[in-house]
């Protein structure tokens, strides 16, 4: 177990390593060169002597490896550099949004999953039958329509014809609700179809087909022995989802109007804010990765067969 | 030769290649599969649509009538106006000759370099295995849409570079089943019957490997076509694809989004014809994918 877990540090560490040089190189990769792009915005304009300064303030005159260790270290100590556009901490911007996207995803995650579980064992236990037909539509509505355009028609019915929900964002748990369902709903058409084959799956078993034949009954047999060997591939495709989530917040945010570190993130485009976009690529790719890190490392505790290999 | 010999000669007519009784197979198990014919039929409708614009629109996508802004739908207008008086049906007729483009054509990115970097991962193996996936390792790392717009500050917003984008973040996922398809096919008898007779290393892959690994890869880029297209469509939603006054599903349902209230015809139709494509393509996918391994299914 211990040797499972190393191997999945280690994976996880490489993928970092070579996360943090894509990120490094966006700002290597933009057409042009950025200390003139940073001298033309100021007022001191784009005399050669302030780009030059510019240039060696940022330590973009230094060796390409110089410039990546440089890079490498400031971040692991949380520096991301400064906005180009308003001179903020770059970490410190990005964290002031962090909390409100983290609520959204996190309620988005528990609706998605929340639904996702309990359409999926339904469909599957009454495989074949009208329900199960009336989950897997409801399934493909998931994987179909775009949360840009189910956002908006929940706007127009509960905000404006029904005048239940607010429009946009502000305080209160109300606020939450449609952006909330709108990814959620997203989350939980991927897991109903991953739980509803691997419920299919266990149930065709030959330990259920034991429990089957010493009479237990079916929601005893589903509880007891399918659910937690069906749980494996729907924890991993959990940790999959995070990463879903935190792009379509960006889309979701946009829609409702919410603060967040989607917007901020599209904000720092449309201002060509690179060390902003760097920094909100990383934090996203670092999330994702340790989230799946530790999916993986709950293997050990989910399949027995992990634990004693 | 007697009418006799000739039947002879009939029942000794080779049988259908194995090839060719899969093809067979294929198409069997796909039409018995009503909701992918239904979802079939619809792409070829969306296609043929957005094909035939100019003779089909009623009006042109830019036709503006000052008269007859945000009006709802009418008999004139079917689906209704938008802000500058442009007709909506028309306009979503003509936004699916951007709107498909671009998926198809971002799905045509990653499959082409899906299958090179999962042919050279999967027939090379060691090391180039080891490089080319696990550069997908970091490239799988991004959320996908995290990813387009990290390509897009890059290359700049536009049309031609969303499609880049949505190809290179989907680059990935059309790799690992190149690779895992040609994995399975490098080991078949026939390949090493084509190594004996002294095939190249090259003409080996491009004859033997790569038109054997094609299927999972079909009903990947099915599947992935829908995905594109909602990709693509939320990032011109968000400003940085198609831009105004060009017709585009995203983009228009961005500027209907300001008249939600007094004109929510501007962001419903725009909305459905997402909808229906994807759902039809995504049916499509489902039937491709059940009938060209019904063990899936």
């Amino acid at each position: 177990m211990a040797s499972y877990i190393a191997q999945r540090l280690l994976g996880a560490i490489l993928v970092l390593l070579g996360v943090s040089v894509f990120v490094f190189s966006i700002l290597h990769l933009i057409p042009g060169d950025v200390a003139s792009l940073l001298a033309a915005r100021s007022f001191a304009g784009v005399s050669p002597e302030y780009t030059a300064r510019i240039r060696h303030q940022l330590g973009l005159d230094n060796p390409l490896w110089v410039q990546y260790w440089d890079f490498l270290r400031k971040a692991l100590l949380g520096d991301l550099g400064r906005s180009f556009y308003t001179n903020h901490p770059v970490a410190k911007s990005i964290f002031e949004q962090f909390p409100a996207t983290l609520e959204l995803t996190g309620a988005a995650l528990a609706i998605g999953v929340g639904l996702g579980l309990f359409l999926g064992i339904f469909s599957a236990i009454h495989h074949n039958t009208l329900i199960d037909n009336l989950a897997m539509v409801f399934s493909l509505g998931g994987l179909s329509i775009p949360i840009f355009w189910s956002g908006l028609m929940l706007i127009y019915l509960f905000s404006v014809q029904l005048n239940w929900l607010p429009i946009t964002a502000g305080h209160g748990w109300k606020t939450i609700i449609l952006p909330a369902t709108v990814l959620g709903y997203d989350a939980a058409a991927f897991v109903t179809r991953m739980v509803r084959t691997s419920v299919l799956e266990v149930l065709r078993q030959d330990f259920v087909r034991t429990a089957r034949a010493k009479g237990l009954g079916q929601p005893l047999i589903v509880f007891r022995h399918v659910l937690k060997p069906a749980m494996i591939p729907t924890i991993t495709l959990i940790g999959l989802l995070t990463g879903r989530l935190l792009g379509g917040a960006v889309v979701v945010e946009t829609v409702f109007a919410r603060q967040g570190v989607g917007r901020l993130a599209l904000d720092a485009i449309q201002y060509k804010d690179y060390f902003l976009v760097q920094g909100i690529v990383l934090l996203a790719a670092v999330i994702y990765v340790l989230l799946n890190l530790v999916v993986d490392v709950s293997y050990t505790w989910l399949d027995p067969r992990i634990r004693f290999q | 030769m007697s009418a006799h010999a000739a039947a002879k000669v009939d029942d000794r007519a080779p049988l259908p290649s194995k090839r060719a009784r899969r093809v067979a197979a294929f198409y069997r198990l796909f039409a018995r599969n009503r909701s992918a014919v239904t979802g079939g039929v619809i792409v070829a409708l969306v296609v043929l649509i957005t094909v035939l614009a100019p003779m089909i629109a009623p009006y042109s996508y830019n036709q503006q009538d000052f008269t007859q802004y945000l009006t709802p739908p009418s008999r004139a207008h079917l689906l209704g106006t938008d802000e500058q008086g442009r007709d909506i049906l028309s306009r979503v007729i003509y936004g699916g000759r951007l709107s498909l483009p671009i998926g198809i054509i971002a799905v045509a990115i990653a499959t082409v370099f899906g299958f090179l970097f999962g042919a050279l991962a999967g027939y090379f193996g060691s090391w180039v295995d080891a490089v080319v996936m696990r550069w997908m390792d970091v490239m799988l790392a991004f959320p996908t849409i995290l990813l387009a717009l990290a390509v897009i500050t890059i290359l700049g917003p536009g049309v031609i570079n969303v499609m880049i984008a949505v190809g290179i973040s989907s680059i990935p996922f059309y790799t690992r089943v190149v690779r895992s398809s040609v994995l399975t096919v490098k080991h078949m008898e026939y390949v090493t019957a084509a190594r004996a007779v002294g095939c190249s290393e090259v003409r080996i892959v491009a004859r033997h490997v790569l038109p054997n690994s094609f299927a999972p890869v079909m009903v990947l880029a099915t599947t992935g076509t829908a995905a594109a297209i909602i990709t693509s469509a939320a990032l011109s939603f968000v400003g940085l694809g198609a831009q105004p006054p060009i017709p585009e599903w995203g983009s228009m349902l961005n500027t209907g989004r300001d008249y939600l209230r007094h004109a929510p015809w501007m962001t419903t139709f725009p909305g459905l014809a997402i909808v229906v494509t994807v759902v039809a393509i995504n049916l499509l996918g489902d039937g491709l994918r059940d009938a060209l391994d019904p063990r899936l299914s």
